[in-house]
């Protein structure tokens, strides 16, 4: 049959040649693939953290504009772009307009006002040196444009968080510090560069951008919770500074916390709750038939798994650590500063304690470890010992926990913050 | 029953006596049949489902086929399926022999299209290589001008995809058993080359269990 026109020897021949054609496709294909993937990888690595940084930052300096001219902080906005050098913006925005707000200054936000306006934004101004158009209101209900300046970092990066908050508070001046320097880490990255197409293929045989991946998506996890961590605060603080009243004081709020002080260090000896990463890593050990069992072992044995499998513990690690450093910036109960910043302090602290005490719980054993932690009775109604325990830290934000097991009625909870939530009290 | 079937049938019988085609295509010719009408009746002779044709499959194949199905259903969770399609593949060739002696074609290709569609319920894969099996048979009717029968090459082509999914499946697990313990972890374009030689014998597998499935057909 060999070697019989027609036969094996000749289907052999075809197929090797196919064969060969198929692997070289297969060769390019991944090759354009690897490109691609690593195109994005060095594009999109870093511009998306230091746009966000940067969108925040402009955003401190609008509501300072707004907050410092008496203009109304509803407002609409457009960035502008450019885009083969012409500036390009909503032409909404340049129509009915008589009062141009520009050239602010960035330390009194004092703006030079226009008011001949007679042809379009492109022909009276340079729009490649500005960032953004926000259309708002006057004190006088005139509809008025500003226009906001391109700014480089360190600008920026001086302009300082917009709060409620007095300025010379200290809280205030460590949250702004806070900010300004992970707003800064993250704006002095360097971008990596490109390395030819060949060492890119080199580099991805040898694992490099599934390592950086994983070390990436750390990086932005962690940046994540530290910004969240900072957001928190500032809200607390401002929540409590908004609606200030004599009978919050800071004996009272000391003895609450001396109250569940020894609750929260019980909370961080836990061991954290199964992280949710735990199911992704749970499609690979299907178990079951022999083919999975088989297809198991490949898999744990490809760098992509143990990159996973790290990212799971290393995420872990990060929530773990995120958890016991929640409290310690709020823990000096002496330091020295004002009696208003150290009411704020002591509130952040607070609510920073009832949020941990609240997500400390397992769910098999919810109610039950709540009642306990909480300092309630064996027995009590557990809904009414959640809102009672909000009520005394003195903070609606809490009434919107997540309590896995426990259904909170967020009316009554509202209620108990009548100030802060007018319109959510239904009870009453 | 027309011409071609009458013809047809008067062939199978003949044949069974022990005269040539040629023969009987003679025979006709001095009978006064128009060659036309004789090679239509070849044709649709040569197309219907033969039990007997099928039984020309070497044993070992049969059997090799057999456990082929069986030992992927149980590699895949789903052994116990596999045997409820082996049951109705044997229910569906006795049932298509039958169609065949009543003269039944449509009922018997109708059967034949529902079994392929039953491997689906067993796993995807199945359906693969069912479906891989059914595509290549009508591929290769079609390049052979239909002077091939349909029925035939399916069964041969069905046998010959499932023994060398078998020996896939087995180098498969010696490869990830043996040889992908000694690689270090590592990218998995690289544990992915010891399977490259597998992916090129699958053809000729595939050539070479049907030649052997119908190496004994005339």
């Amino acid at each position: 049959m060999i070697g019989k026109r027609g036969g094996i020897g000749r289907f052999i021949f075809v197929w090797s040649i196919l064969f060969v054609v198929l692997l070289t496709a297969g060769f390019f294909t991944a090759s354009y693939y690897i490109l691609d993937y690593a195109d994005t990888y060095y594009k999109s690595d870093i511009t998306s953290q230091k746009n966000m940084v940067m969108e925040n930052k402009y955003h401190d300096l609008a509501q300072h504009l707004f907050s410092k001219n008496n203009f109304s902080s509803d407002y609409r906005e457009s960035p502008i772009l450019v885009i083969g050098g012409k500036p390009l913006y909503a032409p909404i925005f340049g129509q009915g307009v008589g009062i141009i707000y520009t050239n602010c200054n960035l330390n009194s936000y004092v703006c030079e006002r226009k008011t001949d306006f007679g042809g379009s934004l492109k022909s009276q101004f340079n729009l490649q040196n500005f960032r953004k158009i926000i259309k708002t209101k006057d004190q006088n209900k005139n509809v008025i444009l500003i226009l906001i300046p391109l700014l480089q970092d360190q600008a920026l990066l001086n302009i300082p968080t917009y709060s409620i908050l007095p300025n010379n508070l200290k809280i205030y001046r460590e949250i702004n510090q806070k900010y300004r320097s992970l707003y800064s880490s993250i704006l002095s990255q360097k971008k990596p560069t490109m390395p030819n197409k060949i060492n890119i293929i080199k580099l991805f045989l040898n694992g490099y951008y599934h390592h950086q991946t994983k070390n990436n998506i750390i990086a932005s996890v962690d940046l994540g919770l530290k910004l969240s961590e900072i957001r928190q605060t500032q809200e607390y603080a401002e929540e409590e500074y908004q609606y200030l009243n004599n009978s919050n004081t800071i004996d009272k709020y000391k003895k609450t916390i001396e109250k569940y002080y020894p609750s929260v260090q019980t909370a961080l000896k836990k061991p954290e709750p199964k992280s949710e990463m735990g199911g992704l890593l749970d499609i690979y050990y299907r178990g079951g038939n022999l083919f999975y069992r088989s297809h198991d072992k490949f898999i744990s044995k490809t760098l992509f798994f143990k990159e996973i499998t790290d990212l799971s513990l290393q995420l872990n690690k990060t929530s773990i650590s995120s958890r016991k450093t929640i409290l310690k910036d709020y823990q000096d109960k002496d330091i020295k500063e004002s009696n208003l910043s150290k009411l704020l302090r002591l509130k952040v602290l607070k609510v920073k304690m009832a949020e941990l005490l609240l997500g400390s719980c397992e769910r098999k054993n919810m109610q039950e470890c709540l009642l306990n932690t909480l300092q309630c009775q064996v027995g009590d109604n557990v809904n009414e010992c959640v809102i009672d325990f909000i009520e005394e830290v003195g903070s609606g934000e809490l009434c919107d926990s997540q309590i896995n097991g426990v259904w909170l009625v967020r009316d009554t909870c509202y209620c108990k913050f009548p100030k802060q939530y007018p319109h959510r009290c239904k009870n009453e | 029953m027309n011409k071609s079937k009458k013809l047809a049938k008067w062939f199978e019988t003949e044949e069974s006596k022990g005269f040539t085609e040629k023969q009987l295509v003679g025979f006709l010719l001095k009978k006064g049949y128009v060659q036309k009408d004789i090679e239509k009746a070849i044709l649709y002779f040569e197309q219907k489902f033969h039990l007997k044709a099928l039984l020309h499959i070497p044993w070992y194949l049969i059997i090799s086929f057999f456990v082929s199905f069986l030992f992927l259903g149980y590699a895949f969770g789903e052994f116990f399926g596999s045997l409820k399609i082996l049951g109705i593949l044997v229910a569906s060739v006795l049932l298509m022999d039958w169609f065949d002696r009543h003269n039944l074609d449509l009922a018997s290709w109708m059967l034949l299209g529902f079994f392929y569609f039953l491997f689906f319920f067993i796993s995807p894969l199945f359906f693969l290589i069912g479906f891989g099996s059914l595509i290549s048979s009508v591929i290769i009717f079609f390049v052979k001008k239909k002077r091939i029968n349909l029925y035939l090459i399916n069964m041969a082509l069905l046998i010959s995809f499932f023994v060398t999914a078998l020996i896939v499946l087995l180098s498969y697990l010696l490869i990830i058993y043996l040889i992908i313990p000694q690689f270090p972890t590592t990218i998995i374009i690289y544990l992915l080359l010891p399977f490259l030689p597998l992916v090129y014998v699958i053809p000729p597998l595939i050539y070479f269990f049907n030649h052997l499935a119908l190496s004994r057909i005339k």
